[in-house]
């Protein structure tokens, strides 16, 4: 069997990534929750926000992790416009239609990317790249990946208190609870549907800045990233956003430690018999959707 | 009189006529004809690298334009026409079909991934021209016997083969330990075949028992998959590392080995592409330089700049100008169709006819021995030959090292012996 080094490595190797599918997966819950809608290109635009992140890097030379600042108010701006054009439109239309739509997008945005970049993995360059974090002598994480440890636990606690503890938040959680008594209460909720599709796009770029240094990317990865993210969703609890936090962690952590015990093909399977699990003993998710 | 003149006339035009056809059938008229030859391959769609490889036959053939055409043929001119599979097994008979009826080639040089090859399988002997297909392994075809195929690259239980060879000479050269054995194969169907030659050759030396993890993953493996994969490696303490692995995973195999640390005292990594510029350009000089250039990885290279080979070497000097002025990508595959389209210029020289019987017979029986300006691959010496079923044989992967800096592009061809550019570095004591 393996020795604790190996195992602990393994662990941490699965916290770094869980962090990240939480962070991408909270995105997509928030936005559920108030649109009650799916954003089924969600990981597209994780993987144009990557190109985004690849393309100042490799022409401006501006490390991913500045070019958060540019790529948040653009993704802000795009998950408003999303909203405004996709989203909206579509709300009130029947499922197979808006399964069409976002199918017909997805295929748009992931050939566009093939057209523009081809199907080259492409990767944006940092400084800290290969900087090793040692916690002993075996045990140790690529510093992106602590990063993206850290940030993506500090970023997920953060919205999380926004949502308990701020107006804007108790407005998120009256809207997703109930639009239409929300609205009598005053809150304006179309305007509030587009500022949380914006905030989960910021989430998105955020997410793009943390991997970008560590994750090839090629176009085809986006319907990956969405599938991987809406089963951290169902697992969480459609639109919990702790659910999703706590949900992409455990996911995390158990590919990796599959991985190691089972081997990779195996380890590729375990989120979905985990899902499967969950629809039979917990079929609301791990914590009450909304 | 002039009855007369018109009777003469006649005969004698009829004699000319006569003598004509009599020549014909002694070959005299294709004295200055020309020869149309099919450059089939997957130019556009997932396996481009293939198709993009078919210029190598292209410049070889404008080369011998330019220098007098086909001398034994009175000058014979080559023309070519290209054809693209686009990538689909599914075009290929198609575009086959279109060369031979409505083109009219000659000869075909397919530029293709097995698949492909495989797939015009049931044409080759029907239509009775010679084709040779290139890079491909091939392997799949070798058991019909076909008459009218060769393949030209490396067959699979060469790569395998040579794999433990490169292992055996560090062994016996340089008192490598080769106690603990791990290979690690993503899961491509040419990857196991190399697999399983890799075991059995292991098997001949006796190493087989030193074999402590043999490890097969997903040529989709991700990151943090390919992190599990090589913690199971590390797990192991393996004093030699072989790696059979694919280009879809080869930038995750390196940044995950960075992100766990493991520095194998010897890894064999069979994958060629980290021999190339285009491999920098993915892992990035930095990881490049810490965990291959600095350690002792040894790889296969197809055609390494450095061989001192002289027929290579003055291909290289013309080839790379004229693919890179045409605007078009270079790689290695260029040369192995350049050496196809050397095979067939042979043979029309040798025969003076481009009769794809007469064609096929001679390329059956041909021989280019090293040192003939035509055997241009130093991977095919001592001599380019095929065996009946349209292998080929004598086909070596060499072994390269990069050496010193990324700068200068400094891979060192280490093994065969004879070709040998350095000594193998940072051998474990």
């Amino acid at each position: 069997m393996y020795s604790l080094d190996i195992w602990c490595q393994s662990i941490l190797m699965g916290l770094a990534i869980g962090g990240i599918y939480a962070l991408v997966a909270s995105g997509l819950t928030l936005a559920y929750a108030v649109t009650r809608q799916l954003h089924l290109t969600h990981g597209d635009f994780l993987a144009i926000a990557l190109y985004v992140c690849f393309l100042l890097s490799s022409s401006l030379a501006i490390d991913p992790y500045i070019s958060f600042f540019i790529t948040a108010p653009i993704f802000f701006g795009m998950g408003i416009l999303v909203y405004l054009f996709v989203i909206r439109p579509l709300q009130g239309a029947g499922t197979l239609l808006t399964f069409q739509v976002f199918l017909g997008l997805v295929l748009i945005l992931e050939n566009t990317l093939l057209v523009i970049f081809k199907s080259d993995p492409r990767l944006a360059d940092s400084f800290i790249a290969l900087n090793l974090v040692h916690f002993t002598d075996s045990i140790m994480l690529g510093l992106p990946q602590a990063i993206a440890l850290i940030a993506s636990t500090v970023i997920g606690l953060g919205c999380f208190w926004m949502l308990r503890s701020t107006d804007f938040g108790r407005a998120i959680r009256a809207v997703s609870e109930d639009a239409e008594a929300a609205s009598l209460m005053g809150i304006k909720v179309p305007r509030l549907r587009m500022v949380v599709f914006g905030l989960a796009f910021v989430l998105i770029g955020i997410s793009a800045s943390l991997v970008a240094p560590w994750w090839n990317i090629s176009p085809q990865k986006g319907l990956d990233f969405t599938l991987f993210a809406l089963i951290i969703v169902i697992i969480g609890g459609m639109g919990n956003f702790a659910g999703a936090l706590i949900a992409g962690f455990i996911i995390g952590v158990l590919r990796a430690v599959s991985g190691l015990l089972f081997g990779p093909a195996l380890a590729l399977i375990i989120p979905y018999a985990v899902l499967l699990i969950i629809f039979i003993i917990r079929p609301q998710g791990l914590m009450k959707g909304t | 009189m002039f009855y007369l003149n018109f009777k003469k006339s006649l005969v004698v035009m009829v004699s000319l006529l006569f003598l004509l056809t009599l020549m014909t059938g002694y070959g005299f008229a294709e004295k200055g004809s020309t020869i149309k030859v099919g450059l089939l391959g997957a130019m556009t769609g997932a396996y481009a690298l293939y198709g993009e490889a078919l210029p190598g036959a292209e410049f070889v053939f404008s080369e011998i334009n330019a220098s007098g055409g086909i001398k034994s043929m009175g000058g014979a001119k080559i023309e070519w026409v290209y054809a693209d599979t686009a990538s689909s097994s599914t075009k290929v008979l198609s575009e086959m079909e279109r060369l031979v009826d409505a083109e009219k080639v000659d000869a075909i040089i397919f530029s293709s991934p097995t698949s492909e090859v495989m797939a015009g399988a049931s044409l080759y002997d029907k239509l009775q021209i010679p084709v040779i297909s290139t890079i491909a392994t091939s392997e799949p075809l070798f058991k019909y016997n076909l008459k009218y195929w060769r393949m030209l690259s490396i067959p699979s239980d060469e790569y395998g083969v040579s794999v433990i060879k490169w292992l055996k000479s560090l062994s016996d050269e340089y008192r490598v330990k080769v106690k603990r054995i791990a290979i690690a194969t993503a899961e491509v169907p040419w990857l196991l075949t190399y697999l399983e030659y890799e075991k059995e050759e292991l098997k001949k030396l006796g190493l087989d028992k030193n074999i402590v993890l043999d490890l097969k993953y997903s040529d989709k493996s991700e990151l943090e998959g390919m992190a599990s994969i090589l913690l199971k490696i590390k797990a192991s303490n393996p004093d030699i590392l072989i790696v059979n692995d694919a280009a879809s995973t080869f930038p995750h195999y390196w940044r995950a080995a960075h992100n766990i640390g493991l520095y194998p005292p010897v890894t064999l990594y069979a994958l060629t592409a980290i021999a190339y510029p285009r491999a920098r350009a993915i892992l990035g000089d930095d990881l490049m330089m810490r965990h291959v250039v600095s350690k002792p990885v040894f790889f296969g290279t197809i055609a390494h700049e450095n061989t001192p080979h002289k027929a290579y070497q003055n291909l290289q000097k013309k080839i790379v100008p004229w693919v890179t002025k045409k605007g078009r990508k270079m790689n290695d595959f260029i040369y192995i169709n350049a050496q196809a389209a050397y095979a067939f210029v042979k043979v029309w020289e040798m025969k003076g006819t481009k009769d794809p019987k007469v064609v096929n017979d001679a390329l059956r029986e041909l021989e280019i021995p090293d040192g003939d300006p035509a055997l241009v691959m130093p991977l095919f010496r001592p001599s380019l030959k095929w065996l009946p079923n349209g292998k080929v044989l004598n086909a070596r992967l060499p072994c390269a090292q990069w050496q010193g800096s990324l700068k200068d592009h400094k891979v060192e061809l280490i093994f065969p012996k004879e070709s040998r550019t350095a000594k193998p570095i940072l051998l474990p004591k």
